[in-house]
């Protein structure tokens, strides 16, 4: 088995997002009007025409649902090919429950040439909700080097956290806590500390 | 075809370009600027191309027997570069296919080839999937110029 190293990638805000990916490929974030998303591109494949890539997309849900939105992309690809599918299948992201396909298609290859080549290129695409966030995880490759990446991206998807939750998913609970005793510090180390933590 | 028989084709195809909805701005930009439009020898087989320094959009010689749909399309393209006028882009890229799309998608009618139904699904994914797969296809553009 090849090992493989790995960077960590942590999103700006306001998803804050972070995973592992493979530590050689290169990393963009985009936000853009109604959306926000990280491609990360890999090597090409031997004709020099597709490079592997991972993708994540953040969308609002408004409405939509991980297995609607993942019905919704293979009805997408069906009007257009003939394709080999799997899915929608159960998963979990970041711990939440979230709704797999896989999809193979073809495309011309390189697409602005008058002699293309049909190439198979294949995609596992990883739906999920957070808030009021709808994600979107995406592999895409080559067939000759799908296999070769589909371990790289489990990693990103074993390794997707969030740094903290959403506002609105923000809830209060009451906790009992004992009354607090009140004591005497002096130490002016200790206050110091104190309006550290204020800040 | 000879060489006025391929000059009126793409002049018929910039005319067929001028009255698509979606190609209005487009022609009309290829016309104010003087920009010739011709049929020639292309390298690396690449379908068309828009040179800035000639000012002019070049279309491959082995599509001087397409439909003039397709013709269209790719003018519809290049022209889109000529109208941005910037080093190119995902960005840039994104708006050239949007425009082949739509004036694809408007002139069609029962017709149908590979590579403009393909790029037709592709921008039917939206604008986020589309430029995920310019940028698998185009990995060295950025994203913006």
């Amino acid at each position: 088995m090849t090992k493989r190293s790995y960077t960590r990638y942590q999103s700006g805000k306001p998803c804050e997002y972070t995973f592992l990916y493979p530590a050689d490929w290169e990393a963009r974030e985009i936000v853009e009007d109604g959306y926000m998303d990280t491609y990360i591109a890999g090597p090409r494949n031997r004709a020099g025409t597709y490079s592997t890539s991972f993708a994540i997309g953040v969308t609002r849900a408004t409405g939509r649902t991980p297995a609607g939105a993942a019905t919704e992309l293979l009805a997408k690809y069906r009007s257009a090919f003939s394709i080999q599918e799997q899915g929608p299948f159960p998963t979990i992201v970041a711990g939440v429950p979230a709704v797999g396909v896989e999809i193979a298609y073809w495309m011309p290859l390189p697409l602005n040439s008058v002699h293309p080549q049909r190439t198979v290129i294949h995609e596992r695409n990883i739906f999920f909700q957070r808030g009021d966030q709808l994600y979107e995880l995406r592999y895409a490759a080559t067939e000759e080097d799908y296999e070769t990446w589909l371990g790289a991206f489990h990693t990103l998807v074993e390794s997707f956290a969030f740094a903290e939750k959403p506002t609105d998913m923000l809830s209060y609970h009451p906790v009992a806590t004992a009354v607090p005793q009140p004591v005497r510090e002096e130490s002016p180390e200790y206050e110091a500390e104190r309006d550290q933590g204020n800040e | 075809m000879g060489q006025v028989g391929e000059s009126r084709k793409l002049q018929n195809g910039l005319t067929a370009l001028e009255k698509a909805r979606a190609g209005y701005f487009i022609a009309a930009a290829i016309r104010e600027r003087g920009t010739a439009v011709r049929f020639g020898q292309i390298g690396k087989d690449v379908i068309a191309y828009f040179d800035h320094e000639r000012n002019e959009i070049v279309v491959n010689e082995v599509l001087r027997n397409a439909s003039l749909n397709v013709s269209v399309q790719h003018l519809a393209h290049e022209g889109a570069h000529l109208q941005w006028n910037r080093p190119n882009s995902i960005d840039q890229e994104y708006y050239a296919f949007n425009s082949e799309a739509e004036v694809w998608n408007q002139l069609k009618g029962s017709e149908a080839d590979e590579q403009c139904d393909r790029v037709s699904w592709m921008i039917s994914l939206g604008e986020m999937r589309a430029k995920w797969i310019i940028s698998d296809l185009y990995p060295n553009l950025p994203d913006h110029a």
